[in-house]
């Protein structure tokens, strides 16, 4: 007989209340580890999509709040509202190495949505680097014809030479992307004229792309194009942090409800422990009896303790990660992630798994200290009068 | 004083305060010699059982002082206390008292390791054999009559060789058969060496004893002699 035998037989004594507490840390466990890594994931995905666009700076029409700006990521339709004489004096500025218009808008491909973007071909290209999966590139700058996403190929079983339509205007698949993990996979392009005269939008465009010769001349580039256009700039940086800062309150309205969890959770040990040192103040008594002192005592229900952290974290952690596989993109549901497979919302990290497993043992032993205590206070006198 | 292994002087044990301030003992002073077979007797809440778990450190005198086998209670702190409880005392009690949710064999061993004795895990075995429990060590308290499971206890309190068993109505709830095998066990320990002090109603029992003290109003009212069977 030792310490740990001893707290395993009585971990395990009253199954029901051992089981539900244990649900109980675990759950909590499970909500604050789904809450991490779809977070984190989310962040991760929101960095990669801004180095997807390729430019150091985002030229937009002036006024646009963050909710606009996403769509710059996520490619969803906007209001086109940069002139194209802007555009003009924007690539006249010194620094400014290429300046590519975007115009976002949709369509309505068998019944479902499909993002359409008017591009520059050429300059596109040079921007994103983009390999062909099958068929051709553009080969000029107004071909009549349309550049599809990988996925969009694979959701509608799309090959080249195929049919596609936009607003009604039939247009040749001329080629399909290599699958770049962003959300070109999932839009389609044509060339910015043609795009302008489908979508009757003569003249103008949603946002331009803007790569500088010098990384370091950034802001004065950014301060001029402002100058000699009536546009916003915003550096790539600024992008990722205005969204972040919307996901991010999202998320914070989440991990208050995954406190609540795991406080209660924490509650739930400190109840459990009460109850089984009132249950067992005689076995307490004769414990001291035979020897023990409260220094085992004491030890014997802070390892109860930690243990329902540990196993509840170990449980926790499986079933957050599952949980944030199957309902991370319901969980993080807003304009950002509604352009993304739900898979990429995920990021899981050993890191976060050892934080959660290391937090859920602290937090179970800081549960265990009152009732461990009150374990000590027991004379072994009072605690045997009880028969 | 020849060998005296307990022994109390002017003892005192007060309950509440003020008004409500109730003496369950009041200035006891005996001794036990080493060896010795004694038997505490007298009517229901007059300190027989205070007085038992005073000697045996479980609880603290109000007034007065402890000496046990050489060692003031008085002067010990929790933790020493606790050691003495584990070397030197065995207790045997009217319930049994074991841990029901351990078997025979780990209600012997749990007392090996709080007492902190140098014993191996064997020795619980060998104890359970001795006392013709070898088949039953891995039943549950539950599984076993009342006359078992007090051989149990007594195995648990001797588990580390203490010199001394204290025993609060040892016989209280076994019927004639188990209480006539447990008196002869008695016999055998205090052949043995063992100390035993004992509290009973029963006046069979005391009989067995070499000495009876008859407690009332927290005082020690008889002592009685009768020798060695």
């Amino acid at each position: 007989m030792n310490l740990g035998k001893l707290v395993w037989r009585n971990l395990l004594r009253r199954r029901g209340r051992f089981i539900f507490t244990l649900a109980g840390v675990s759950v909590g466990m499970a909500a604050f580890v789904a809450l991490m890594t779809i977070g984190q994931g989310l962040k991760d995905e929101i960095k990669k999509q801004a180095q997807g666009l390729g430019a150091n700076l985002v030229v937009t029409p002036k006024g646009w709040c963050a909710y606009e700006q996403i769509s710059v990521l996520t490619g969803e339709q906007l209001p086109s509202a940069i002139p194209m004489s802007e555009l003009a004096k924007i690539r006249a500025v010194p620094g400014v190495k290429s300046a590519v218009p975007h115009l976002n808008e949709k369509t309505a491909f068998r019944n479902q949505p499909v993002l359409v973007i008017g591009i520059w071909p050429e300059e596109m290209r040079a921007l994103q680097k983009w390999g062909i999966d099958s068929g051709r590139y553009f080969n000029s700058p107004d071909e009549r014809g349309i550049v599809i996403g990988a996925a969009i190929a694979k959701q509608f079983k799309l090959r080249p030479d195929d049919a596609f339509t936009v607003r009604g205007k039939p247009l040749p698949i001329i080629g399909v992307l290599r699958e770049a993990g962003s959300k070109d996979d999932i839009a389609t392009f044509i060339p910015l004229a043609l795009a302008q005269q489908i979508y009757d939008v003569q003249d103008k465009v949603s946002f331009i792309a803007v790569q500088v010769s010098d990384l370091k001349k950034m802001e004065a580039v950014s301060l001029k194009i402002q100058e000699v256009a009536n546009v916003a700039v915003v550096t790539d940086k600024q992008l990722v942090s205005s969204v972040l800062s919307i996901v991010g309150s999202v998320g914070a309205a989440m991990q208050a409800v995954a406190a609540v969890g795991v406080l209660a959770a924490a509650f739930g040990i400190v109840n459990t422990l009460l109850t089984a040192v009132h249950e067992r103040r005689r076995e307490i008594g004769i414990m001291q009896a035979l020897g023990s002192t409260r220094r085992t005592l004491f030890l014997a229900f802070m390892l109860e303790s930690g243990l329902y952290g540990l196993l509840g974290g170990i449980l926790g952690v499986t079933i957050g990660v599952l949980a944030a596989y199957l309902f991370g993109s319901y969980l993080t549901d807003n304009a950002f992630t509604a352009s993304l497979h739900q898979s990429q919302t995920v990021a899981i990290d050993y890191g976060t798994i050892l934080l959660t497993l290391g937090f859920s043992v602290c937090l179970a032993l800081f549960a265990g200290l009152y009732p461990a205590y009150r374990a000590t206070k027991l004379s072994p006198v009072e605690a045997m009068r009880h028969v | 004083m020849s060998d005296a292994i307990i022994e109390l002087k002017k003892v005192s044990k007060t309950y509440g305060s003020g008004d409500a301030e109730t003496k369950a003992i009041s200035e006891v002073s005996m001794t036990v010699e080493r060896g010795g077979w004694v038997a505490i007797m007298g009517p229901s809440g007059h300190g027989k059982s205070t007085l038992l778990q005073l000697i045996g450190g479980l609880d603290r005198p109000s007034a007065g002082r402890i000496m046990l086998d050489g060692s003031e209670l008085g002067t010990l702190d929790a933790a020493e206390l606790a050691a003495v409880r584990g070397k030197k005392i065995g207790f045997v009690f009217q319930f049994f008292n074991l841990m029901p949710h351990l078997t025979a064999l780990e209600n012997v061993e749990i007392a090996l390791w709080l007492g902190g004795g140098t014993h191996s895990n064997g020795r619980a075995m060998d104890l359970l054999e001795r006392f013709g429990l070898g088949d039953k060590a891995h039943h549950l308290p539950s599984m076993l009559s009342g006359g078992q499971q007090q051989r149990v206890a007594i195995a648990r309190a001797l588990a580390n060789e203490p010199d001394i068993l204290l025993m609060d109505e040892p016989t209280g709830n076994l019927d004639s058969g188990s209480e006539a095998e447990l008196l002869a066990l008695l016999g055998e320990l205090n052949k043995a060496g063992k100390t035993l002090l004992m509290v009973t109603h029963n006046p069979v029992v005391a009989q067995r004893a070499e000495r009876v003290l008859q407690v009332k109003d927290g005082r020690i009212v008889a002592d009685t002699w009768k020798g060695k069977h």
